[in-house]
């Protein structure tokens, strides 16, 4: 007998002894699933919020401390934007991809902070802050999401308009792609 | 997504898990020779396999991809085990090495679990599951022709630890 014969004999002899019970194992992996992926929820959910949180009080500060005109938020002075508005992105590819497409709930506070309720599924946002110049708006919302989180992406500059009672945003400039998508890929309408 | 459709995604993850399960259990414990470790690893590689099935569902071979997962952890599992034994010295002869077999021919077990990690992996993947190279080196993690020197390699140990003639063409 070769070598090769008596391999594949002697594997299949040996793993024929081998027969385990596939239903307990079906609802031990199932229940394990289930729980690994809620203690990675907890887990991610813990770490946005102290993202959120981290960016809320010490991004103002620390831009302020650059000193740097152009990146330079200033929360007391929102100056116009303040108010709820509906965002829907439209799913595509693209949206799908950043993490964005559905309908989003954004509150501008009179106090420089930005509330992002996200649509449903969508976990691990930061709300962040803005400051407006004339026609001008900076924001760090969305700071904690992929490819948004390098020191040169944190703020994303737009020029906004008023649509009826709504918004309209055009990008100044912002690398990060998810936040151009919910700013800039359609019109904001007004909450009453 | 609606209801009907988590629905059948779930019953998919079943009918796949009913078809593999076995099959992935038997693969790793050739690879282990530790029976109850062999389903504990199957096992995580199908905890891994659910808790990404909405991507993997949509893969051209599923199977291949817990294959992956489950032979990484055995040789992971396999490595902790090796530096385990090194560290207590004690123990000379690896797990692996010395589980009594429940098949026929302990010999060619026992020379078999003496290959070193990768080599066995190929093995078993290329012998028991009859798998082309290029499969058994995508599970592996190593290129095709990496996977023939694996295999050539570990023929060439187990004809001289089994006193066995080994020809050059693979049968």
């Amino acid at each position: 007998m070769s070598i090769d014969r008596r391999l594949r004999n002697g594997l299949q002899d040996e793993a024929s002894g081998i027969d385990p019970d596939t239903h307990d194992a079906l609802a031990l992996v199932q229940t394990r699933a289930v729980r690994e992926t809620r203690r990675t929820r907890v887990f991610q959910a813990a770490a946005a919020t102290l993202v959120a949180v981290l960016v809320a009080i010490l991004l103002p500060l620390g831009l302020d401390r650059l000193g740097g005109e152009d990146r330079r938020i200033t929360p007391a002075a929102p100056l116009g934007l303040e108010g709820t508005y509906v965002v829907d992105v439209v799913a595509s590819a693209e949206t799908r991809r950043a993490g964005v497409a559905g309908r989003w709930v954004v509150t501008f506070a009179p106090n420089g902070l930005v509330d992002l309720a996200a649509p449903e599924g969508v976990s691990g946002i930061s709300g962040g802050s803005y400051s407006v110049e004339g026609e001008v708006m900076r924001t760090s919302s969305l700071v904690d999401q992929p490819g948004c989180q390098a020191s040169g992406r944190a703020l994303g500059t737009y020029r906004w308009s008023r649509v009826d009672d709504g918004l309209r945003f055009a990008v100044v400039s912002d690398d990060c792609q998810a936040r151009v998508l919910l700013f800039a890929n359609q019109d904001w309408e007004r909450v009453p | 997504m609606g209801r009907s459709g988590r629905i059948d995604k779930a019953e998919e993850f079943q009918w796949l898990f009913v078809a593999e399960y076995p099959a992935v259990v038997r693969t790793t414990y050739l690879v282990l020779h530790d029976p109850d470790r062999a389903e504990e690893i199957a096992q995580d590689a199908f905890v891994q396999l659910l808790r990404h099935w909405d991507k993997v569902r949509d893969y051209d071979s599923p199977q291949a991809w817990v294959r992956r997962v489950a032979i990484r952890l055995a040789v992971r599992d396999t490595r902790r085990e090796r530096t385990r034994v090194r560290l207590t010295r004690g123990e000379a002869v690896l797990t692996s090495a010395e589980a009594p077999g429940t098949g026929l021919d302990p010999d060619l077990l026992a020379a078999i679990g003496s290959l070193p990690t990768q080599q066995r992996c190929v093995v078993v993947l290329f012998y028991y599951e009859d798998r082309p190279m290029e499969e058994v080196a995508e599970i592996v993690g190593c290129s095709t022709a990496t996977g023939w020197v694996h295999l050539h390699k570990a023929r060439k140990r187990l004809g001289v630890l089994l006193s066995e003639e080994v020809s050059s063409d693979v049968d």
